[in-house]
Formats: C-alpha cells, sequence, structure tokens
C-alpha cells in the first residue's frame, strides 16, 4: 500500500484540532446568548410599535379603541390596567418568559417578550 | 492518453453522482436526528481524484458533479452551499495533502470539517444572520467520524485501482 | 483538460451562485389576525420567503374570513345568506344557503346525536340570553345580573334538532318556531380550522383563539410544542405537547367571562340546568381532526370522566381534565403525547 494512505500520527491531532475548534464554537455559542436581553414589544394590529427593555422598570399606556396600561416591573410585565370589555389581558396577570405574551382582542393590542418561545402556541 | 483521462473523468462523475443519489437513501439523519448530516460519500471520488490525477481535476470532477447533481434534484440555494462547501473543502484538501504529517485519512477529515464550515458561512451569507453558525459545533464533531470513514474507503479503493487498470490493458 | 474549461466552469458556477442569493432556505413567519371569530388567529409557519408565505397566509385568511361572514350569527352577510339569516326567518319559509352551512349543520346534527344532545346548536335561544347579559356586563359591570331563570326556561323550550329542517338536495334550511336559534360557538372554530388546515401545506402552525392544528413537522422533522394553559394563571403552563399532524383543543371555565358578586360566568352552557357547567376547569382533547377535537372539549367539559373518557375513546382522541382543585384525569394515550 502506498505510504499516504497508511494513518499516521499527524491524522489524529487532525482530528482532534477539529474536535477543538467544535468544543471552542460551543463554548462560544453557550457564551453569547448572556448578553442579549429580553425585550419587551408591544405589538398593535400586528404592526411592532413600541420595544423596551425588561429589565428597566417603567410604566405607560397605549391608546387606541380602548387604553392599556403597561407595567415593566422586577423583570415581568402585565398590563395593570384597561378600559377594555372584560379586561382580559389585565387577568393575564405578570409574564416573564421570553416568547410569552399579553393579549388585548378589543384594542388589538399584543405585548410580547422577545426571544425564543418555550412553545409554539398555546392551547387555551 | 488525453481520451483515457477523460474517460476516468467521466466514470468518476458518473460514480459521484450515483454515490450522492444512494446518499439519500442512507440517510445519516436516521442514525443521529440532526439535520444537514450526511456521510457524504461523494467525497470518496473527490479525494480518489485528488491523489490520482492531482487538482485541476478533482476540481473539475467536483464541479460537474455538483452542478449536474443541482439541476435534476435541489434547489439553487442548495447549489450555492454545496459550492462552498466543495470549493473550500477541496481547496483544504489540496494543501493538507502537500502536508508530510498526514495520510488520506487527516486531509479527508479536514476536507470534511471545511465542507461543513463552507456551508455554514455560505448559509450565514444568504440569511443575513449568523445563526446558522450556532450549528456548526455540531456538524464539525460528527465531520470528524465521517471524514475518517471516508479517507479509509477512498484508501482502500485507491489501493486496488492500480491492479484493475493493469490487468484491464 | 486545459486550463480554460476550468474556467469556463468555474465562471458558470458564479453565475448560478447569484442566483442562489436570492433564494433564502426555509425560515419562520407569523401573521396575527384579530377580525374573525372574535378571536385572535394566529398563522406560524417555514416558508422560503415573506412573499411565500404571505401568499398562503392570505389564502387563510380568505377562507377564514369567508368562513365568518357564513357562521356569523350577529350581523348580515354583505351578500347572500348565513347563518344570521336563518335565525331571523326562523318560523318562515325554507331559505337557500351555501353548502357550506349545509355541511356545518349535517356534522352539527351529528355531534347531537353522538354526545347525547350536550354539545347542540340549537341551543341558541338559551346561549342568546347568556350571551346578552355578558355583553351588559361587561359594558357596565356596576348593574351586572344574571339571565332571569324563568326566561331560560322558556328558552329551553325552543331547543332541540326537531326544530331544524335540513334539506340536503334543494340546500334549503329551515327553523320551524320562531324562536329557535342557531349557535355554532360550541363547533365551528375547531370545524372551520380543519378545514382551512386541510390546505395547508406541512410546517404550519394555525391557532384559532388557541384552537390548534399543527401541520407535520417542523423542517428537520421535530414535533410542534404546543402548551395547554393553566386555569388559575393565564400566563403559566399546565403541560406540554408534542404535536404532529394534531389538533389541540380546550375547553376552560376561564374563556369568555363575565363577573357578579366576585363570581364569574363562563360561555359554556350546560343543556339540563341552562347554566356554565362547573364540574371542570378545563379538558383538552387532542385528536388529529380539529372537528372533532373542538366538540369533544366542548362535550367532555359537559360530562363525567366515564361517559366522557368512553366518547373520546370512540373517537380515537385522548383527553386531560382538570377538575376544581387542581386534581388531573386523563385518556391512557395522552402520556405519549406529553414532553418529558
Amino acid at each position: 500500500m502506498r505510504d499516504d494512505l497508511r494513518f499516521r500520527p499527524g491524522d489524529a491531532i487532525a482530528a482532534i484540532a477539529v474536535l477543538a475548534l467544535a468544543g471552542l464554537l460551543l463554548l462560544v455559542w453557550l457564551w453569547l446568548p448572556r448578553d442579549r436581553q429580553t425585550t419587551v414589544q408591544i405589538y398593535q394590529n400586528g404592526v411592532l410599535i413600541r420595544e423596551l427593555p425588561l429589565d428597566t422598570d417603567t410604566s405607560f399606556t397605549v391608546g387606541g379603541t380602548y387604553e392599556n396600561t403597561i407595567s415593566i416591573e422586577n423583570g415581568t410585565v402585565s398590563v395593570t390596567r384597561a378600559t377594555c370589555p372584560g379586561e382580559d389581558c389585565v387577568h393575564t396577570g405578570k409574564v416573564s418568559h421570553a416568547g410569552q405574551s399579553i393579549l388585548c382582542l378589543p384594542n388589538r393590542l399584543e405585548v410580547r417578550l422577545s426571544g425564543t418561545p418555550e412553545v409554539d402556541e398555546i392551547a387555551r | 492518453m488525453q481520451t483515457k483521462k477523460l474517460t476516468l473523468c467521466a466514470v468518476l462523475t458518473a460514480l459521484a453522482l450515483a454515490l450522492g443519489i444512494l446518499e439519500r437513501y442512507l440517510p445519516l439523519s436516521l442514525l443521529l436526528p440532526l439535520p444537514g448530516i450526511k456521510l457524504g460519500l461523494a467525497n470518496i471520488v473527490t479525494l480518489f481524484a485528488l491523489y490520482e490525477l492531482g487538482l485541476p481535476y478533482a476540481a473539475a470532477i467536483l464541479l460537474l458533479r455538483i452542478m449536474l447533481g443541482s439541476i435534476y434534484a435541489g434547489s439553487i440555494t442548495s447549489l450555492l452551499y454545496a459550492l462552498s462547501g466543495g470549493a473550500l473543502s477541496l481547496g483544504v484538501m489540496a494543501i493538507a495533502r502537500r502536508n508530510p504529517h498526514l495520510s488520506i485519512y487527516g486531509v479527508s477529515v479536514l476536507g470534511a470539517a471545511a465542507h461543513n464550515i463552507g456551508q455554514i458561512l455560505a448559509a450565514s451569507a444568504v440569511l443575513a444572520s449568523p445563526a446558522a453558525m450556532t450549528y456548526l459545533p455540531v456538524l464539525l464533531a460528527v465531520s470528524v467520524g465521517t471524514g475518517l470513514l471516508i479517507g479509509a474507503v477512498a484508501a482502500v479503493m485507491l489501493h486496488r485501482l492500480p491492479t484493475i487498470r493493469r490487468e484491464a490493458k | 483538460m486545459n486550463r480554460n474549461v476550468i474556467l469556463f466552469l468555474l465562471c458558470t458556477a458564479l453565475l448560478f451562485a447569484c442566483f442562489g442569493c436570492n433564494l433564502p432556505r426555509n425560515q419562520r413567519f407569523e401573521r396575527i389576525y384579530y377580525d374573525v371569530f372574535d378571536t385572535v388567529t394566529k398563522l406560524s409557519g417555514y416558508a422560503e420567503s415573506e412573499s411565500a408565505f404571505g401568499e398562503q397566509a392570505d389564502k387563510v385568511y380568505a377562507q377564514l374570513h369567508a368562513y365568518h361572514v357564513l357562521f356569523d350569527i350577529y350581523h348580515d352577510a354583505p351578500s347572500g345568506t348565513n347563518l344570521k339569516a336563518i335565525n331571523d326567518a326562523a318560523g318562515g319559509d325554507p331559505i337557500a344557503v351555501d353548502p357550506q352551512i349545509i355541511d356545518l349543520l349535517l356534522f352539527a346534527k351529528e355531534v347531537d346525536e353522538q354526545t347525547n344532545h350536550r354539545v347542540n346548536v340549537t341551543l341558541g335561544a338559551v346561549t342568546k340570553l347568556w350571551h346578552d347579559a355578558r355583553e351588559a356586563a361587561l359594558a357596565d359591570p356596576e348593574h351586572a345580573v344574571l339571565p332571569d331563570a324563568q326566561l331560560l326556561r322558556e328558552a329551553a323550550r325552543h331547543t332541540g334538532f326537531d326544530k331544524l329542517e335540513l334539506d340536503e338536495s334543494a340546500g334549503t334550511v329551515r327553523l320551524t318556531d320562531p324562536l329557535a336559534r342557531l349557535d355554532v360557538g360550541a363547533i365551528a372554530k375547531g370545524y372551520v380550522a380543519q378545514k382551512v388546515s386541510e390546505q395547508l401545506p406541512d410546517g404550519y402552525l394555525l391557532s384559532l383563539g388557541g384552537n390548534v392544528v399543527a401541520k407535520g413537522t417542523k423542517p428537520g422533522g421535530s414535533a410542534w410544542t404546543i402548551g395547554i394553559q393553566n386555569p388559575d394563571e393565564p400566563s403559566a403552563l399546565l403541560h406540554t405537547i408534542r404535536a404532529e399532524n394534531l389538533a389541540i383543543v380546550t375547553s376552560g371555565d376561564y374563556q369568555r367571562v363575565f363577573t357578579i358578586n366576585g363570581i364569574s360566568y363562563h360561555h359554556i352552557i350546560d343543556p339540563d340546568t341552562l347554566t356554565p357547567a362547573m364540574r371542570w376547569r378545563a379538558v383538552t382533547v387532542l385528536c388529529e381532526d380539529s372537528a372533532v377535537a373542538d366538540m369533544l372539549s366542548t362535550a367532555l367539559f359537559l360530562m363525567d370522566y366515564e361517559t366522557g373518557s368512553s366518547l373520546a375513546k370512540r373517537y380515537g382522541a385522548d383527553a386531560l381534565w382538570i377538575a376544581p382543585g387542581g386534581t388531573e384525569y386523563r385518556t391512557d394515550g395522552f402520556g405519549a403525547y406529553q414532553k418529558n
């Protein structure tokens, strides 16, 4: 057999180098998402109208057919006051996980936490 | 001599195409449930051509295989990915072959890894997002295994084929 | 082989590569609609491009909107007839309707028989009183009142499929009792989700106000994950379901609610007591067919566990019951869908 067809110690080093590169990339990947923060996205009629950081406490009111007061507090977001009938949005309470959302159907409003959601959809 | 080489190129291209199709019936993704994972059987032909005929012929066979393969199977996007992967892979293998410390096994492993890096770079460029990069570690880890396997098959092929050619004369 | 040939091949390859730049791999897109079936509709799916997804979404919306108009009992159809027209013509002559309405009502009749009249679309006279009470309560919570029991009993006399005449061959419908009304709320969303999702390719997820249909898997073969809401904490999940070609529908006592003196009244009316059913907090049904899943979730909400589970079994469906206090009951097959 030709000499360059036989396994050499250098081959093992090449294989280990590729594995090391994979490991290094994995480490970089594990480190990266930590500095990407969750944001609060406010959609009305399906359009993103506002985006705020989740870690800064604030409170503001969104108009439209009705009014919703949205509060960001201690890393959670909730609708604390609403003039819509039913006030389902207020009853939803506080949400804090990426992908979760609060809906106000009468005002066509969705308050959503950015990021990859835990689930694709919720059966209500 | 020219005709003989040309014929060999044609046969090898056909073989690479056939291996590419065969691979679809041996989905490695059944063993490992990860999208985009494959053995890279067609790389046997690229390795063989690189060692037996040299870089220009290997490049020609690779290009023909990828373009013919994409005509009757696959989208233009997958053609772009295959071209990026193939070009980087062949380039790395041609350089690695000159390293006296590496045999065909090491060359194959580095080629498989380079193929995945090329594809992911193309995907990141097309999708204009580095999200595809996060998938690279898994692909690289798997490419060590598949690279060694493909290297072994190509070694056997290179070892046996001179005999076949002598007998055919 | 000379260098020119290689150069030519390289150039051709580059040409191909440039076409490729405009065609990215499948990406996830999403669209939300607020104006069909008084709920939030969300279509998610994987497509090659925004425009490819948009084309699919426009088709879905057109179908949803058409069904919404046909099955509406509160508003007149801009053209043609709908369920409101049938209700308005109660006691009068048969009226010609769209074949989709006939199809829905035939399904409704079968549902009525299969569920021992628990899920009955001819209960409209009764559900209208609850609907009006809810609307009034939401508009003026200070003066909210329950529907009058005497009126409810009177309305209940104008229910039942014997008051509905369906002529399939003529394509006509007639309510024989002038006071009888149709209300397809318990089955329409699931029926529509089923019809619309039949046109959808794999890799799409349709949620009609929490009435979820998963088509195929996500690209790469991983199943869709669907959360089941905790009845006590709307922002928390009770379970996570792996869904592949599956419909998931929940009926819960927290949907379409109004409150009087601190007591909540929901929208699923027991045909026997003529008041909101109190047996369960929520029932979730998993089934391949969304229309069946939707009607079963209402039926099971109104039945005891034994009757409900044998009904679910008959349809090959699985279910999760949540009793007041949080105790859970489930069919044998339910666990297989659970994630973790």
